[in-house]
């Protein structure tokens, strides 16, 4: 059995609940801690009072703007909380001086004397208050069909303390502030565990310490959205798995409109009425997005396409995002071909789950039409594929890529067998990686010994003897017939090698 | 419809000597030069301006007159011909004293060629003092028929808040004298008796020059190619319809100093500021509050009475005068800037009664309402005013609840006026 | 008459006189506005004119025998102003106590030298042709007719008269001083919203023990300053030196509440205040409580001011003196305050006019 808290209740804690829930409040610290209530009937009462009251003001102490002038005042020299006032007697002016002394203002419609009874039975009795407030927090999470509307009520019901839910590493929803660490700020996590998921979801929250919300409220305020944030998520992942399955049919159907009628000029195609029904925009320029795992494994499951498409929908959720093959596509449309600084915004917030999930990045060129967009989506997965040399998190521009693309579909695994039967000698040799390193960075630099040397960044004379060693295993690539081959078998061994460097020795 | 490009405003300020006007397209202003030098007159300056506005790419927009000059000049001069005034007082008891019983302004009384004190009369909040008296009020009328005067102002004390005995007496005086021309105070509202009888006075004695500049403005405006608008400057640096100041022509008294003050923040770009305007050898310094005169009713350099009718009011230039604008323009030509810039305006000043916070509301409401149907009565569009100045001050040593109200509201100009 | 010591004295009142005795008296009453200043003027000029220059004597400078009596403006300035006087109010008012208790009065003096009051005594001395004393028994202006250092001395207000520009009077006589204003106060409204009174008949040697002297003739030195618009910095310096008034906050017009505190039907006036945010300084929100006078002056909703002490606007931009029933929203003041005389400050004045009186139950700043 956990102990509710009898810390004293704070200004934030207290306005989050009848009465003051309904009142108009200019709060200058939620955080304040309110140790007593008084009702002041008269200025000799306000100079009584001590730091942390929250003072309801009445009669004498509430004749008009100069009495709460004065008396916003005197709390102020008293450190007292917050002063509570009758509309009738608050104006914009005292607002603005509330303001400029700091102090909390609360205006009210109700009897200042009934409302000054309720609070101090809440301030006596923290604990009971708080029920109160966790009952009404549970009616308002009960509410909530969406997890971004959950962590929405969590994040606005406990104001200075970011909340964020996480999976993999990745924020899904909320404030991804909740994950930064700082000093004098404590983190707590909730496992959330979603009907039918592997792995479990975790609410994390920063609370300051010390702070308004004390830790373990704040734990019991995120057990209390566990049940919605469930359900919330057993209905979007219901609602996903539909939706990937209208896109990834829509997709189809685009690529075979782009494919069927007159594929010479394919911008003349107009989108169906249908693509912008699902969100989708293709126009004047379509630049396509491949999302690709760095090391393809088929088809992703599900649960992988849900949170690679939260993350990648943040602030952009009509992009769209189809599983096809193993990787999704998406895309960006825009008038102007040149402008990509939405697609390079959204690229920078997705590196993150990117790096956590393991993705490279492809990116095409700009193209108008359907038939563009079906271009632009080749060019993506192309670039996707020379990305992968990078690892995860890796963003490449097809526009920087243009033929070299060729590269990265070579099948390296094949020509490395063709090595093993055609260059036996070099292939037992101990040091066979430096030597094809050595000759790929020579014909890289296209002949140059000091190039090649700088960028191994070996000295010039070990280039010399590397290929004169690597010249008795068979690598001759002066001789120009041979060239080309022996370029591409480089190639071939050096980027297998360099992909699973830790078994390459023990071949 | 005007074709696309800036419109071209023309402003025209009367002196004394020669009148001036300047044409003002978006930003650029065209002093005018008229014609021939032996054409600077009105009808030759307004013909010169409007030969320049018509060839603006966006056409001629309207004429807007500063006749203050011309109407001041005419009050100050003993010798100029102004029809003779007679004033009818109605207060319970005639003054004992003779400095009460006159117009402090010399300039005022001077055109007042006879006097009567007619019993009747109203407090601050409309509640009569004492009855009307009918006896007197005839007898009044036979003499002013003897005395050929055909001019009459009438102020009665608390006709601001009950008009009953002004509108009676004036009834009466043009029953016995047919085609007699009155106004009367309870037109203006404002504060005291002097002021205000004041004000009515001018109003008659300005009638006459009033109609005939008005005439020939409209004779060469009709004469001209375009349909131009006719628009006169008033003393708050707004503007009204000739139709209203040909009733009213006390408002366009003073129009200058305010259409100076806005003509040089407009040409500076200014919103609120502070001007230095040379008067008489010395720098004088007013205000601009959001684009509009800062006016008031108060005593105008030399008259020597008080006015009800705002104007700006020009003080000493202060001694630290740095955060001034110090027009590089000649007056006139900021004048005839400001006029062109003007908005239809209106204003009122009345005591109201309140008991409570709802009572406020309701009689700044009604005052809000009212000053909205007078401003589009001066010129404004429908659904283009809006409240510049709203004051409510309490009347100090007056019953509990008794407070000024004074607003001030502004519109755009209504365009379908000028294709009438 | 040589007068030593008695600094800035002037031995009577001359028609050039009078725009100072204006202005000075605006100064101690920023109620009233400007509506009639011509005509009230012109009126007391005509008279000096006819009748002479009025002598203005120390009340030690009279015989102590003098019957003397007061005058001054019941009622609104914007009533005044609206129906002017016929010119015989004050003057009959005296004569009805001249008739009452058989006495020709010796000398006239203001009941509160400040606003139209302190030009109307004069105009009364002149009618009269008798001498003004340079005393009165405020000293400013307050609210109420036994508001005076002579109820505080012991001197009743009654037998009193008022007439009203209807030419209708009334003559008061009550035991209880305090009752006078109340009797008085729907009589005014009856007659037109103001009337002339004439109170507080008595002796000069009374009045040496119970009035305030050099109060006109200090309205004539403020009044002179002021005429002579300069820089408002340097009017605040010289206005400092011989009233020994300084400057709160300089600020502009934010706002106008009504019916700022609760209403006491007694006293004329409903209250209001004016939040004012100070330009330049701590840039504080100045609230300033109104009634027929300034009452008390807050900053951030400390009280830094407070009746007695006599507060007024000036107009930055016009170097001219701010008036209640003229303030709008936007405009440029200086918050001047300025010593009460000493007697407002002891308890029982304090009492009478201070804040209390006003619904502000807070001690004045010079109390704590």
């Amino acid at each position: 059995m956990r102990h509710p808290s009898t810390l004293p209740i704070t200004l934030g804690e207290l306005a989050r609940i009848q009465p003051l829930a309904g009142a108009e409040t200019h709060l200058a610290d939620p955080a304040r801690k309110v140790e007593q209530v008084v009702l002041a009937e008269t200025f000799e009462r306000l100079r009584r009072c001590t730091p942390h009251v929250l003072v309801v003001l009445h009669d004498e102490a509430a004749t008009g703007g100069w009495s709460l002038a004065s008396a916003l005042h005197l709390a102020w020299e008293r450190n007292l909380s917050a002063v509570v006032v009758s509309r009738a007697v608050a104006g914009g002016s005292s607002v603005a001086l509330a303001e400029r002394l700091n102090m909390s203002l609360i205006v009210i419609d109700e009897d200042p004397i009934d409302l000054a009874l309720q609070l101090a039975g809440q301030v006596s009795a923290p604990a009971a208050a708080r029920a109160l407030r966790q009952a009404r927090l549970a009616e308002l999470l009960a509410e909530q069909t969406g997890i971004r509307g959950v962590l929405g009520v969590l994040n606005r019901e406990l104001q200075q303390v970011p909340v964020a839910l996480v999976m993999g590493g990745v924020v899904i929803a909320g404030q991804s502030a909740a994950l930064t660490e700082r000093p004098q700020v404590r983190q707590i996590e909730v496992e959330v565990h979603a009907p039918g998921e592997r792995s479990a979801a975790r609410l994390v929250a920063a609370v300051p310490v010390p702070g308004p919300a004390a830790v373990d409220q704040v734990e019991s305020l995120l057990r209390l959205a566990r049940p919605s944030l469930q359900a919330a998520w057993a209905l979007s992942r219901l609602d996903a798995a539909t939706r990937a399955a209208h896109e990834q049919a829509a997709f189809g159907l685009l690529r075979r409109l782009a494919g069927e009628p007159t594929p010479s000029e394919p911008a003349e195609i107009e989108a169906p009425s249908w693509a912008s029904e699902l969100g989708w925009q293709v126009g004047e320029a379509n630049r396509a997005v491949w999302l690709a795992p760095v090391r393809p494994s088929g088809e992703p499951a599900p649960e992988i396409t849900f949170l690679v498409r939260a993350s990648w929908q943040r602030g952009h959720t009509t992009w769209p995002l189809v599983a096809e093959g193993d990787g999704w596509i998406s895309w960006h449309s825009a008038a102007d071909p040149d402008d990509v600084s939405a697609l390079r915004r959204a690229l920078a917030t997705f590196r993150e789950s990117a790096v956590a999930h393991r993705l490279v990045i492809g990116v095409g060129r700009a193209h108008a039409g359907v038939g563009g967009l079906m271009r632009s989506v080749a060019e993506a997965r192309l670039a996707a594929h020379v990305a992968r040399e990078d690892g995860p998190g890796a963003v490449q521009w097809f526009d920087q890529v243009g033929a070299n693309a060729a590269l990265a579909w070579l099948p390296t695994t094949e020509i490395a067998q063709v090595a093993d039967l055609c260059l036996e000698d070099l292939m037992a040799a101990r040091d066979r990686a430096a030597l094809v390193q050595t000759v790929l960075a020579v014909l890289d630099a296209g002949g140059s010994l000091s190039q090649a040397s700088q960028q191994l960044g070996v000295h010039r004379n070990t280039v010399l003897a590397r290929l004169a060693r690597a010249r008795q295993f068979g690598l001759t690539f002066e001789e120009p017939g041979q060239r080309l081959a022996l370029h591409v078998l480089c190639y071939a061994l050096a980027s297998l090698w360099s992909d699973a460097t830790p078994d390459a020795d023990g071949h | 419809m005007p074709a696309q490009g800036a419109v071209a405003h023309i402003g025209v300020t009367l002196r004394p000597h020669r009148a001036y006007a300047a044409v003002v397209t978006g930003t650029t202003v065209d002093p005018v030069e008229p014609v021939a030098p032996a054409r600077a007159d009105l009808e030759g300056v307004i013909a010169a301006a409007a030969g320049v506005a018509l060839r603006a790419p966006g056409g001629a927009g309207a004429v807007t007159v500063d006749l203050a000059p011309l109407l001041n000049d005419t009050l100050v001069r003993p010798e100029a011909e102004v029809p003779p005034v007679a004033v009818v007082r109605i207060v319970p008891r005639a003054a004992t004293d003779p400095a009460l019983g006159r117009s402090p302004a010399e300039l005022v009384e001077r055109r007042i060629a006879r006097r009567w004190t007619v019993a009747g009369g109203h407090d601050l909040l409309g509640n009569e003092l004492c009855p009307l008296d009918r006896a007197g009020l005839a007898a009044l009328c036979e003499e002013l028929g003897e005395t050929g005067i055909r001019h009459v102002a009438v102020v009665a004390a608390g006709s601001q808040a009950r008009p009953a005995h002004e509108r009676e007496v004036a009834d009466a005086i043009l029953a016995a004298v047919p085609g007699a021309r009155i106004s009367v105070a309870s037109d203006y509202g404002g504060q005291g008796l002097v002021a205000r009888e004041a004000t009515v006075v001018l109003d008659c004695a300005l009638t006459a020059l009033t109609e005939r500049l008005l005439d020939r403005c409209e004779r060469t405006l009709a004469r001209l190619p375009g349909n131009l608008e006719l628009r006169v400057a008033r003393g708050d640096g707004g503007y009204s319809t000739p139709s209203r100041i040909r009733v009213t022509p006390v408002v366009a008294f003073g129009a200058t100093e305010a259409l100076e003050l806005c003509g040089a923040a407009h040409l500076a770009g200014l919103d609120d500021c502070r001007v230095l305007l040379p008067r008489g050898g010395k720098l004088l310094a007013g205000e601009v509050r959001h684009g509009l005169a800062v006016v008031r009713p108060d005593e105008p350099a030399g008259i020597g009475t008080e006015l009800v009718v705002p104007m700006a009011v020009l003080s000493p230039e202060p001694e630290d005068s740095s955060g001034h604008l110090r027009p590089a323009q000649p007056p006139h030509i900021l004048a005839c800037v400001g006029a062109t810039i003007s908005q239809p305006a209106a204003w009122l000043d009345e005591v109201a009664f309140i008991e409570s916070a709802d009572q406020l509301d309701h009689v700044r409401r009604d005052a809000e309402e009212r000053a909205t149907a007078m401003v589009m009565a001066n010129g404004a569009a429908p659904g283009t005013t809006h409240v510049a100045e709203i004051s409510t001050v309490a009347l100090p040593y007056s019953p509990s609840g008794t407070v000024r109200v004074r607003v001030r509201v502004a519109g755009l100009p209504d365009t379908s006026l000028g294709r009438r | 008459m040589t007068q030593a010591g008695y600094v800035g004295a002037s031995s009577s009142i001359t028609v050039d006189d009078v725009p100072a005795l204006y202005e000075g008296a605006k100064f101690y009453s920023p109620a009233v506005g400007d509506a009639n200043k011509s005509s009230i003027n012109s009126w007391l000029a005509g008279l000096l004119d006819r009748n002479g220059p009025v002598p203005l004597l120390k009340v030690e400078g009279v015989p102590p025998e003098t019957p003397c009596v007061s005058v001054c403006v019941l009622g609104s300035g914007s009533a005044m102003a609206d129906l002017p006087p016929a010119g015989d109010e004050f003057e009959l008012a005296v004569r009805q106590i001249e008739r009452l208790q058989r006495v020709s009065f010796g000398a006239v003096y203001p009941l509160a030298a400040a606003t139209i009051s302190a030009l109307v005594a004069v105009v009364t001395a002149a009618q009269l042709k008798v001498p003004l004393l340079d005393a009165d028994g405020m000293g400013r202006a307050f609210a109420l007719i036994h508001h005076t250092a002579m109820h505080l001395s012991g001197v009743s207000p009654t037998p009193l008269a008022a007439v009203g520009p209807t030419g209708e009077s009334v003559l008061v006589e009550v035991p209880a001083g305090p009752r006078a204003d109340r009797m008085l106060r729907a009589n005014v409204d009856t007659v037109g919203g103001w009337a002339a009174l004439a109170a507080y008949p008595t002796t000069a040697g009374v009045l040496r023990r119970a009035a305030l002297p050099g109060t006109v003739s200090r309205i004539a030195n403020v009044g002179r300053l002021l005429l002579d618009r300069t820089d408002p910095d340097l009017l605040v310096t010289r206005l400092g030196a011989i009233t020994g008034c300084r400057r709160l906050a300089r600020g502009r017009i934010a706002e106008l509440e009504h019916l700022s505190r609760p209403s006491d039907v007694t006293i004329p006036a409903h209250p209001s205040s004016l939040v004012v945010d100070e330009i330049g300084g701590l840039g504080r929100q100045l609230r300033i409580e109104l009634r027929s006078e300034i009452v008390a002056v807050f900053a951030d909703g400390a009280l830094i001011a407070g009746a007695p002490d006599l507060m007024c606007l000036l107009d930055v931009s016009r170097g001219a003196l701010a008036t209640l029933d003229s303030l709008e929203p936007g405009d440029v003041i200086d918050v001047l305050v300025t010593p009460a005389d000493a007697v407002w400050y002891s308890p029982r004045g304090i009492e009478m006019v201070g804040m209390g009186s006003h619904g502000i139950p807070l001690a004045h700043p010079r109390r704590r």
